[in-house]
């Protein structure tokens, strides 16, 4: 062996993203379907049904897949098990369901802290037409489907909060607002949990958007609640970290749409640049957020260190378009899809080195990744 | 015999003829023989060029070819600086001679020993007025049974309303085949040459029929600009899902910004309600609101209540279907973009 063959090279070629990545693939939307790629072996399978199969939500233990997939009419969510075995489609009142995710009360820490850790699904569901959205809940132990945020129409993408750390630390249950019970509002985020939700609503004449907090029975307007932040600004794309300390979310305050970050001290434009930024996604970490941005002319991956909104590129170019970034359970790579090589394939970048590497090469779509947690007992 | 002569005989063919047989597939493929696109992508019928001479356009090819406009018995070659685009295709710069004159062209593209030609592709004005009509239709559903005359009996004669009024362009707003199949689609094809004016054509849920649309028109999300102003051509797919896979939402972004310093800015797609894909409606009438939209999918006209986009300020035009007799006219002023009543 030469003298330059050096354990650290070694070492840097060893270096691979592991685990399993649920995505969709296809050639058009009607075969669309869940597929689980092993980056060890290189090799996907389908575990989906193969029906417009929409974006793959992983149980915090890693071991079932949520999608919604097409029914007739409309679509319903099914949850199926990594290894595509126990496909089951849920019960549902509404016609159109879609974007489950899963509740995550301290998942994604070395142990889940209480027994609600992934035992519910939540998702959007509507009639089809219109904004009469609402959120759902399905328990996954009674196998029964609620309406959340007491039935109320127009609320769209819940995502679980994992602790009430934020909310505690805002005090919120000193605050009043017309109509809110705020105590009884924390009590029954204490008891049971809360979820995030987008809740459309009127300002003057025009619609809008807004960051609710919503429990089985209540939902609020978070940021108008907690900040001096304005209901005219329409807002999208709510993400909590890790621990809930910070949330971030989309918002067209400020001219064009912007990431924002909701903390302890209040409210921070993290991304501030004349191109829309959009989606973030949080690192397990909690440090860094991975997000769309346009600014180099077409939809490209960055990610922002929010405390100093430092933003480094991870993929973007003016030739191709790059998104959905998603983070490792290690938090040192960044799985997304890019149209680098023609159709839409996944790729990974290595964070601290830029290294890029291709994970598909299919004809047609494979979109929407999602990394497997790794599960740590 | 050919077909299973061709497949035994393929593992042991050289390369040489595998690319041989390749490109007379995609000759096989090409517009003028079973109205798929072949070697030649865009423009093509459904979303022609517009361009003055001495100016510019884009198009994108399956392989670097040599272009000519052809208009009658007339052949004017045309210059291209060609670039390697992603998927294997090529997309030229292509310069329009200053001597060109107005009417409406054909685009051939010519390689080794193949051609591939789109009917009125090409489109050169000598001006762009400040002040013109554009014709909206919808809602063809080309190969319908359900009406007392044939389905291209009736859109062919609104298509001759068309080409007697002033319009100097037409959108069509998807459902353009009442099943989506390639015989539909290669129906509306010849229906839709009988327009004398560029038409615009964007995909329904009727057209949704594997990649059948795509085959035939290539790209369902696209731009283009008339003069001072801006369009933009998107598909609202599966709705409540339609801004989750794919790269529609990313480009829908991109073009909004690239003609928002237009006079005008219009969408054209087939249908739309709030509850359509978010991200669309976030680009589209949220941050940077579209002036109008115009659509079909109703068979009807919108009401007073539905003639603005509940996010903003986005005007809005509903016309009713083709396939009943209907279509709109609207005039493109200075000051504002009027909607004339519905024809029938």
């Amino acid at each position: 062996m030469s003298a330059w063959f050096t354990p650290w090279v070694l070492a840097a070629l060893a270096a691979a993203p592991e685990g399993q990545i649920a995505y969709v693939s296809g050639t058009e939307q009607q075969d669309q379907r869940v597929c689980v790629l092993d980056l060890a072996t290189g090799e996907g399978r389908p575990v989906g049904v193969g029906a417009s199969d929409g974006a793959p939500a992983w149980s915090p233990d890693g071991a079932r897949i949520a999608y919604h997939s097409k029914a007739d009419p409309g679509l319903v969510i099914r949850v199926v098990n990594a290894d595509g075995s126990g496909d089951m489609a849920l019960p549902h009142q509404y016609g159109w369901n879609h974007h489950p995710q899963w509740s995550t009360d301290g998942c994604g820490r070395a142990v889940c802290k209480n027994k609600i850790c992934g035992r519910y699904l939540l998702y959007t569901a509507e009639e089809g037409s219109g904004l009469d959205s609402r959120i759902m809940v399905y328990d996954t132990q009674s196998q029964t489907e609620s309406p959340w945020a007491g039935g109320r129409e127009g609320m769209m993408r819940p995502v679980w909060l994992p602790t009430l750390d934020l909310t505690r630390a805002k005090h919120l249950e000193e605050i009043t607002w017309e109509g809110v019970d705020t105590p009884a509002l924390m009590q029954e985020l204490e008891s049971v949990g809360g979820v995030l939700a987008v809740g459309v609503a009127q300002a003057e004449t025009l619609l809008s958007t807004e960051v609710l907090l919503a429990t089985a029975s209540q939902a609020v307007p978070l940021l108008r609640l907690l900040t001096e932040e304005s209901e005219r600004y329409v807002e999208w794309a709510i993400t909590p970290d890790r621990d809930a300390h910070r949330i971030a979310f989309e918002s067209n305050d400020g001219g064009n749409r912007e990431i924002f970050v909701l903390h302890k001290k209040g409210l921070t434009n993290v991304t501030n640049h004349r191109a829309a930024d959009w989606n973030p996604v949080w690192g397990p970490s909690g440090e860094w957020l991975a997000f769309e941005s346009f600014r180099e002319g077409r939809q490209g991956v960055y990610r922002v260190f929010p405390d100093t909104a430092l933003v480094l590129k991870v993929d973007a170019s003016p030739d191709y378009s790059a998104w959905h970034p998603v983070w490792s359970p290690d938090s040192q790579w960044i799985l997304y899809v890019s149209t680098g090589s023609g159709d839409p394939e996944l790729y990974v970048t290595e964070v601290q080195t830029g290294d890029r590497r291709r994970l598909t090469n299919h004809v047609g779509i494979d979109d929407a990744p999602a990394w497997r947690p790794e599960v740590r007992q | 015999m050919k077909d299973e002569g061709g497949k035994k005989g393929l593992t042991s063919w050289p390369k040489s003829m595998l690319l041989l047989w390749l490109g007379l597939a995609a000759v096989a493929a090409a517009r003028e023989d079973d109205g798929r696109l072949g070697l030649l992508r865009t423009p093509n019928n459904g979303m022609p060029a517009i361009v003055q001479p001495g100016s510019t356009f884009v198009v994108e090819t399956l392989e670097k070819a040599e272009l000519s406009l052809l208009r009658d018995s007339a052949r004017v070659p045309l210059g291209v600086t060609w670039k390697e685009a992603p998927g294997s295709r090529f997309r030229g710069e292509v310069s329009v001679p200053t001597h060109a004159s107005a009417g409406a062209y054909a685009l051939e593209a010519k390689t080794n020993g193949s051609t591939d030609t789109t009917a009125r592709a090409v489109f050169i004005v000598d001006a762009f007025p400040d002040y013109y009509v554009l014709a909206h239709l919808s809602d063809t559903h080309i190969g319908s049974d359900r009406h007392a005359q044939a389905s291209e009996v009736i859109v062919g004669q609104v298509i001759s309303a068309v080409n007697a009024s002033e319009a100097s362009l037409a959108l069509v707003t998807g459902d353009l085949a009442d099943q989506g199949t390639p015989e539909q689609f290669q129906k509306f094809l010849e229906v839709l040459d009988t327009c004398r004016v560029p038409t615009f054509v964007c995909p329904g849920n009727h057209d949704r029929e594997g990649q059948n649309y795509e085959n035939y028109f290539g790209p369902v999300t696209y731009s283009f600009l008339y003069g001072r102003d801006g369009y933009l051509a998107f598909d609202t797919k599966d709705f409540v899902i339609a801004d989750e896979v794919g790269t529609q939402d990313g480009e829908l972004q991109v073009m909004r910004r690239a003609i928002k310093p237009q006079r005008w800015s219009m969408g054209f797609t087939h249908r739309y309600d709030a509850s359509m894909g978010m991200r669309a409606q976030l680009t589209l009438f949220v941050d940077d609101p579209l002036d109008y939209l115009f659509f079909g999918h109703w068979h009807r006209e919108n009401t007073a209540e539905e003639a603005i986009v509940p996010w903003g300020t986005t005007k809005v035009s509903v016309v009713p279907a083709a396939i009943d007799g209907a279509y709109r006219l609207i005039d493109v002023t200075e000051s504002r973009v009027l909607f004339r009543p519905v024809q029938r």
